[in-house]
């Protein structure tokens, strides 16, 4: 229904030379990520009082962000990813750098200032290890289904994943794990390597939260032990997080069916910590209700489905990853992000795609989707 | 929506796609199908299963309930005469909204300006500012309480140059009577740093002021009134940006009516403080009771003190009266104990009667001087009245002829240990408090032989242990360890006057509310009740006619009898008016050395319709007639409204009676 019938080549006209050039591109796609794009230059203004200055800078990003997905879609990334090397040793690199001469902001170095934003490659960072893991696992797939293999591909991520974390960014981390997951998964990874993988994971986890700390051992900084746990506690509002996710929740639950309205959304101003950029959707859902909240999250629903029709429409395998890796790291997003709102998750800090305020992500969504319809564009020209 | 036409035609896939790849990505769609359902479904919880309970914590997260103290309720006399008033006096305080617009220079120099004029400390101003703005910043916050005229004018006639500092009205206790009755009132204060969780918990607002003593204590649920309760609605931060839904005033606290007949008892305080003066003693106590009812008419404590002093809270002045050796503060009408010496007697007589050991038609001796028990006991004055009876026993106050019985009450039970005097004593309301509703009332005490067993426990000496002989003697003429407070003394004549009935004191009548309705009315709420002793063989022994009647004999001819020992004092008292009582003059020792006697007169009038009973001491006077009848009888003079001057002086009577 988006895309067009198939033309034949050669035709002079301007018309055709258009269609032409238009074929194969995903419009819903792009017309659901431009909506929850807008949507979201109207909630940052929302929770940020009507700030003008919010507003035009947000709008400046997604117009940035709509320059920058039909670059990216035009480009194919199989030249990039012939020098994965390359890009993690940038992408690390620049972490690094920023990690020594970034800007500090609430206790972490993860950006530069660029002028117009705060650049942070960390956030760029999720599209790189999103080719740069898919282009490895191509170089390397003759070795597929060892564990070499997959160690390769773990390694590929969790270097600069673990470089993030330093900064410290445990959310992005998370991201970059969530990516290699879904490129794991679909590049048919054995199930047992799945597995035995998942049984790291978890004792990792369990050894992190509940073992080391009944020893009094603890790992990561005191904050992140609460920020992560708080979403388990059922009426704990002593530590700050418990208290950020209380008040977003009571924000949520307020809106209602229906919403506040603009002027009565008394949750957002004050109560509830980061609105226009983590907890977002909780301002959000505080304004507009549960009639603006469940059609955000149900278009969320639609773009990843589109993703997943990329998915099973790319022309080669490295396209067929990289959509993977973006429909995985759009999933993973929206579900820990929209989760921590609504007190189902740990707080962890990921912005939720398109809709919270900032730069570097707004640009990276939209990166991620040029990608997409580049994916699917060339799919078209190929089965054509 | 999901795969457009073209999926028929390339229905077996892309190259790259293959079976295996095919369910791989089935499995992410899966993960993308359950993510989205279990967000909305959480979100349709949150929004619309539970909004109701969200909405009320946001509102609750947002709406600052401040609070309002009421004007506390007012003390008046049983003529709607005030007792205890409100004046309103000015705190300066920051008023925290506007305050946060001064820039920190401006702040400073504003504090600055503040302490120069007030005289409070720059830094202490600094630190109430900041505790303020830090912990209570919806809330005005005191920087100077109490402040004078003249500060009061200076700021108010220059708001513009203090932005953020305000007055506010607060409303504090005058007392119009001055001195009158000060004790009974007690304090008002606010809570204190250390009370502060237990007053959270209780519910108590932070900056109330609660009764502490006295009657604002014993009344402070009524008299403190309904705090007022005044919603906004506040941003996270404190900012107030509107009014909240809910405002309820505050309502002034109950009226507090009293029983006390203010000109009665501006007699009795002046002629206690004149009697006082005049011996050189260091203080007295007198109450007056209404006979029937028990209803407090009048009671003083001299040496009293200016309750204003203390509202002001001038440090000096206030520890002036805190630490004088006098104790103004002591209520010594119902806090202080003092043997009540030959007031007493009657009491004695009285078991006697009851006891079958004597009848008022017999005569007895009354000699100057009396060997009992191995040791000698005299008279006052060593007088010597021959056989007397007993209503002339009482008019002449003559100890031998008590002494006498109180030996036959001894041999009596000295096998059986039972207690008649104390048993009789007690039911006169002598050793318990008597119930008045004033806090802090000292029970006195009836010395029985577990008494003394237990109160000289560690005595080296054995012999402290025993009940002696010597110790009834000395009971049956309200000496030894015998002690009552000047109230039971009042109390214990009222039931002799009214008939034989104890009455509970009260000071309370009624409180009535700000719209004059009755909250409460106190009237015949305890009615007196029949003093009746039971029996070892729960036989009932009444105050029968029989018995009372010589008793009021004697009294009435203590007052109006040649020989009466207070006749200088009464017998001029009008017809219609006359009065009966009791001299008495206890010794006493301080700090283990015999000082000068007690003054007591205790006595009803008018004698055929008793209305009024008084009890009065001036301690450390002489005998009962010099000092403390005239008191009582300036007191009746004033109730009953007979001519002052029909009351003599007492100054006759020094040596001769008591």
């Amino acid at each position: 229904m988006s895309t067009l019938a198939p033309v034949t080549r050669g035709s002079g006209s301007a018309r055709r030379r258009l269609r032409a050039e238009t074929v194969g591109i995903d419009w819903v796609l792009i017309a659901v990520g431009v909506s929850i794009a807008l949507f979201g230059v109207l909630a940052v203004w929302a929770a940020t009082k009507q700030s003008d200055l919010y507003l035009t800078k947000q709008a400046g990003y997604v117009v940035l962000g709509l320059g920058a997905m039909a670059a990216v879609s035009l480009v194919d990334p199989s030249r990039l990813a012939r020098y994965p090397w390359f890009l993690l040793g940038g992408l690390c690199a620049s972490v690094l750098v920023v990690r020594l001469v970034g800007t500090v902001v609430n206790g972490a170095r993860r950006s530069i200032n660029l002028g117009i934003f705060q650049l942070q490659p960390s956030e760029l960072g999720k599209v790189v290890v999103i080719v740069m893991v898919a282009a490895v696992a191509i170089e390397r797939a003759t070795e597929l289904g060892t564990w070499r293999y997959t160690l390769t591909l773990c390694g590929v991520a969790g270097v600069p994943a673990f470089a993030v974390f330093l900064q410290p960014d445990l959310g992005t981390s998370l991201v970059y794990f969530a990516i290699l997951a879904s490129i794991l998964l679909v590049v048919c990874v054995p199930w047992s390597h799945l597995a035995t993988l998942g049984s790291i994971v978890a004792s990792l986890a369990a050894l992190l939260f509940v073992i080391l700390p009944a020893f009094g051992l603890r790992v990561l900084p005191a904050h992140q032990y609460a920020r992560l746990l708080s979403f388990l506690s059922s009426s704990d509002d002593s530590s700050r997080y418990g208290y950020q996710v209380k008040q977003g929740v009571i924000a949520i639950g307020h809106g209602g069916a229906t919403g506040t309205g603009l002027d009565n959304a008394s949750q957002t101003f004050g109560f509830v910590p980061e609105q226009q950029t983590d907890f977002i959707f909780a301002a959000l859902s505080e304004v507009f209700g549960f009639v603006g909240a469940a059609p955000l999250i149900l278009a969320f629903g639609l773009l990843m489905w589109r993703g997943v029709r990329t998915i099973t429409q790319a022309s080669t395998r490295l396209d067929l990853l990289i959509a993977s890796g973006i429909v995985g790291m759009f999933a993973f997003q929206v579900l820990i992000n929209i989760g921590m709102n609504m007190k189902i998750m740990p707080i962890t800090g990921i912005p939720l795609p398109f809709v919270s305020y900032g730069g570097s992500q707004t640009l990276v969504n939209f990166t991620a989707l040029g990608l997409l319809i580049g994916i699917g564009r060339r799919s078209a020209m190929v089965r054509r | 929506m999901i795969d457009g036409p073209e999926r028929e035609d390339h229905g077996g896939g892309t190259p790259v796609m293959n079976q295996t790849v095919a369910r791989r990505v089935a499995v992410i769609a899966a993960a993308v199908a359950t993510i989205v359902g279990v967000l909305i479904l959480r979100l349709w919880f949150l929004q619309v299963v539970s909004a109701p309970t969200y909405a009320a914590a946001a509102t609750k997260n947002r709406i600052h309930t401040l609070v309002d103290e009421p004007v506390r309720g007012i003390i008046v006399d049983r003529h709607n005469v005030p007792l205890v008033q409100n004046r309103a006096a000015q705190n300066v305080v920051m008023r925290p909204q506007e305050f946060k617009l001064n820039t920190l220079e401006e702040r400073r120099a504003l504090l600055r300006r503040l302490s120069r004029i007030t005289g409070v400390g720059e830094h202490k101003l600094r630190v109430l500012v900041h505790d303020g703005l830090k912990h209570n910043p919806s809330d005005d916050t005191v920087l100077a309480p109490k402040v004078d005229a003249p500060i009061v004018n200076y700021l108010s006639e220059r708001r513009r140059d203090f932005p953020g500092i305000g007055l506010d009205t607060v409303y504090l206790r005058s007392y119009p009577n001055g001195a009158l009755a000060a004790q009974i009132f007690g304090q008002v204060a606010p809570v204190f740093v250390d009370e502060r969780q237990a007053a959270l918990k209780k519910g108590i607002p932070l900056n109330a002021r609660l009764g502490r003593s006295g009657l604002e204590k014993q009344y402070e649920a009524f008299l403190h009134g309904t705090v007022g309760k005044r919603q906004v609605e506040v941003e996270a931060n404190g900012t107030i940006v509107g009014p909240g839904p809910v405002s309820t005033p505050a309502q002034q606290g109950d009226t507090l009516e009293t029983s006390i007949d203010i000109a009665t008892n501006t007699a009795m305080q002046n002629a206690l403080a004149v009697q006082v003066a005049r011996t050189g003693s260091p203080g007295g106590a007198a109450v007056a009771l209404d006979v029937n009812t028990g209803q407090v008419l009048a009671i003083a404590s001299v040496a009293s003190f200016d309750p204003k002093v203390l509202v002001d809270g001038k440090a000096a002045a206030v520890d002036a009266i805190v630490s004088s050796k006098r104790s103004p503060l002591l209520n010594r009408a119902t806090e202080s104990v003092f043997a009540p010496g030959s007031t007493f007697k009657p009491f004695t007589l009285i078991t006697g009667m009851e006891e079958g050991l004597l009848s008022p038609t017999e005569f007895i001796d009354c000699p100057g001087r009396i060997t009992l028990f191995t040791n000698e006991y005299k008279n006052f004055g060593f007088e010597s009245w021959g056989a007397i009876s007993l209503p002339f026993a009482l008019q002449v106050s003559c100890d031998t002829y008590v002494d006498a019985v109180s030996k036959l009450l001894y041999q009596k039970y000295a096998k059986t240990q039972d207690t008649p005097i104390q048993n009789w004593a007690k039911l006169f309301s002598y050793g318990s408090r008597t119930g008045i509703d004033l806090p802090n009332e000292a029970p006195g005490l009836v010395p029985d032989l577990f008494w003394k067993r237990t109160h000289n426990l560690d005595s080296p000496e054995p012999s402290a242990r025993d009940w002696k002989p010597g110790d009834t003697i000395n009971l049956g003429l309200g000496q030894g360890d015998l002690q009552a407070t000047p109230l039971q003394v009042a109390v214990s004549y009222a039931a002799l006057a009214n008939g034989g009935k104890l009455v509970t004191p009260t000071l309370a009548r009624r409180l009535i509310r700000p719209d004059g309705s009755v909250e409460r009315n106190f009237v015949n709420a305890v009615p007196p009740r029949e003093i009746v002793l039971q029996d070892k063989n729960g036989n009932p022994k009444k105050l029968t006619p029989e018995i009372l009647d010589p008793i009021k004999e004697g009294l009435f001819l203590v007052a109006n009898g040649r020989d009466g020992t207070a006749y200088d004092v009464f017998h001029n008292v009008p017809e219609g008016f006359k009065v009966a009582g009791k001299t008495g003059t206890a010794e006493n020792t301080i700090k283990g050395k015999i000082a000068q006697d007690h003054s007591w007169f205790v006595g009803y009038a008018p004698y055929d319709n008793p209305k009024i009973v008084v009890a009065v001491i001036v301690q450390n006077a002489g005998t009962g007639a010099s000092a403390a009848a005239p008191v009582v009888c300036r007191t009746m003079a004033s109730y009953l409204r007979f001519p002052v001057d029909s009351c003599g002086d007492g100054s006759g009577t020094q040596g001769k009676s008591h």
